[in-house]
């Protein structure tokens, strides 16, 4: 494909959510900055306790190491994107990703329909079955049948969405007959899944709307692609029905890196190509994370980004 | 006497902007707080009565919107500076407490210590039990979950072993502004709740209740208090109260503030004179505009007449 025929791609900005750049001054001067530069999307993380002792491996990084203090301030991302949406008008808010296992799906559904609602129809859930076992045996979901778990979750959060008197029955969840308003503005809630793996992959295509790469590789992300074109031939779903977007580290460099380059981390030229490379899979949604370290730095690599890079894709 | 008003939280006037100019104008109006309930489901057939009308039944029909509540409070943290965020009552069976600890402490975090938790054990089976939690057991088990919040947000590391919940050495972060944590308003009608009260509460907060059944409910939490050794005397006494401004005083028992605004200005009185410091005003109304007319009604007819009280 060449550029003119692929799809247009929107580029979303974390919020600074987690460390001491996360406060109600930053969250909220950050939110409106990105929203008036034109970025289309928000978007903020979930964890809700930090263990001092975590037996999962990180699947993020290469030391497989958490890279976040137990006391660091990382907030509830729901309430996070409550506050965004008072103050913007037009961004859509994302979650990357939602841990379903964290709460409860009638829950779930709930406040991420109230979000919709007060936000005029901007949520995009992205979501993920999470990997870190203390966090989420803590809240009471079993770890080892997660998957199953929140195959399950996601189908009771559409239930809620749209049906006008809501039942379930299920091996983790049943209720019959609830009323559960307001409903997503648009009907339904953009589904966005995390993951890689097989299961993951397999999910997607039952139940999701789109896949979300957490910092894949440019390998991952063709291969991811790939797989889900084969899975969707399986299952039987036009691959054209599902949105391929990921989330990226950004870092703008002066002079060129080496073969060890991560994505969207170098020269202008070089975040162009990956890009092109993006566009060319499939990806119409690019979620860009910038360091938090100092908040103005923050904001003006996404102002350049924005000015200098953007116009060239 | 401090004054909350009830937000269109629920039915069809529970949009972003009613919200919003609503809670903007309850500060405008320097009113102290601005409350929200919570219901995350409502059963077509309920088993339960509900205390809060004579008939039993549930006056929000199942089909009715009802926002959830914390995210409610988020939207309204935002475009707000000093009103204090309020909910009438937080039923805790229907948060896991750690995650419901997270998210206040978000709200105080980014409201800048704005926060009133007023919570209960709820009432609705229905819902309690969608939600997963034993109904039978929804006091012992939410006796526990204050407790787990309690950790989450004033110790340095949480770890809690208990009959619901058991977990080891995490970190909770951000902690709420206000130290130890928001002040912890526990609702009920019952031996139980005023027990809770004494054993955890930084207040009282009931709902609908006339000022002669507040003074037997605040007598009542004092001598809970005397059982477990507590004075009490740094309670704050609160009422979720039915409000509106009319000709004729209202025979319902959730009305306690309807009538002329001379009767309102007494019956407020009453409430100071049994102990009560805290009013959530909440008035059935059906219009934006209608809101405001009744708030500005208040701000010039009624409270410049509370002050001695």
């Amino acid at each position: 494909m060449s550029p003119s025929e692929c799809p247009s791609v929107e580029f979303g900005c974390h919020l600074p959510v987690f460390g001491p750049a996360a406060t109600r001054a930053n969250l909220l001067t950050f939110a409106r900055e990105m929203e008036g530069l034109g970025y289309e999307s928000l978007w903020a993380s979930d964890h809700i306790v930090v263990p001092h002792a975590i037996s999962s491996r990180y699947p993020y990084n290469a030391t497989g190491k958490f890279p976040l203090p137990p006391d660091a301030t990382f907030l509830e991302p729901l309430t996070a994107l409550g506050m965004v949406a008072a103050v913007t008008e037009r961004a859509k808010l994302g979650t990357t990703v939602l841990v379903l296992p964290h709460r409860h799906p009638v829950l779930a559904a709930k406040a991420l329909a109230t979000l919709d609602h007060l936000s005029e129809g901007r949520v995009i859930l992205g979501a993920g079955v999470g990997w870190m076992r203390e966090e989420i045996e803590l809240l009471g979901a079993p770890f080892d049948q997660r998957g199953a778990w929140s195959d399950e979750a996601i189908r009771v959060m559409r239930a809620c969405w749209g049906d006008e008197r809501t039942s379930f029955q299920g091996r983790f969840f049943t209720f019959s007959d609830m009323g559960c308003f307001p409903k997503p503005v648009r009907g339904d809630i953009p589904i966005w899944m995390g993951g890689h793996a097989r299961p993951a992959l397999r999910r997607i295509v039952a139940l999701a709307d789109g896949w979300h790469a957490a910092f894949p590789t440019a390998e991952g992300l063709e291969a991811g692609v790939r797989e889900l074109r084969e899975e969707c031939a399986r299952q039987h779903r036009p691959f054209e029905e599902l949105t391929i977007t990921l989330r990226a580290g950004l870092a703008l460099r002066t002079s060129p890196g080496g073969p060890d380059r991560k994505a969207l981390q170098g020269t202008p030229e070089e975040i162009v190509g990956d890009l092109r490379r993006y566009q060319a899979l499939g990806v119409s949604h690019v979620l860009m994370e910038a360091s938090y370290r100092d908040p103005a730095q923050m904001i003006r690599t996404f102002e350049t980004f924005a000015s200098d890079i953007r116009p060239l894709v | 006497m401090d004054f909350g008003w009830h937000l269109p939280c629920y039915g069809p006037l529970a949009t972003r902007e009613n919200l919003i100019r609503v809670a903007q104008e309850a500060e405008a109006c320097a009113l102290e707080s601005v409350f929200v309930s919570d219901h995350l489901a409502l059963p077509f057939e309920a088993a339960t009565p509900y205390e809060g009308s004579r008939s039993g039944a549930f006056p929000i029909p199942p089909s009715a919107s009802f926002l959830e509540p914390l995210t409610a409070l988020a939207v309204v943290a935002a475009v707000t500076e000093r009103v204090s965020l309020g909910t009438t009552v937080l039923v805790l069976p229907h948060r896991h407490p750690v995650l419901a600890a997270k998210t206040i402490a978000t709200l105080d975090h980014l409201s800048g210590g704005r926060v009133i938790v007023g919570a209960g054990v709820g009432w609705l089976r229905e819902e309690i039990e969608m939600l997963g939690v034993p109904y039978d057991r929804r006091g012992a088990w939410s006796d526990e979950a204050l407790d787990v919040m309690k950790r989450c947000w004033a110790d340095e590391r949480s770890k809690h072993a208990g009959e619901f919940f058991r977990f080891g050495d995490v970190g909770c972060y951000p902690k709420p502004v206000q130290e130890p944590y928001p002040p912890l308003w526990i609702g009920g009608r019952s031996a139980a709740a005023y027990r809770r009260v004494a054993r955890f509460g930084d207040g009282f907060h009931a709902a609908w209740s006339p000022p002669d059944l507040m003074r037997d409910q605040i007598r009542e939490v004092f001598t809970a208090c005397g059982e477990v050794g507590r004075l009490g005397t740094d309670l704050t006494f609160s009422v979720r109260a039915g409000f509106a401004v009319r000709d004729q005083p209202s025979s319902r028992p959730t009305a306690s503030l309807v009538g002329p605004a001379a009767f309102v200005i007494e019956q407020i009185a009453r409430y100071a004179g049994v102990g009560v410091g805290h009013i959530v005003l909440e008035a059935p109304l059906r219009s934006l505009e209608e809101h405001l007319s009744l708030m500005h009604r208040f701000i010039e007819e009624i409270r410049p007449f509370t002050e001695d009280a």
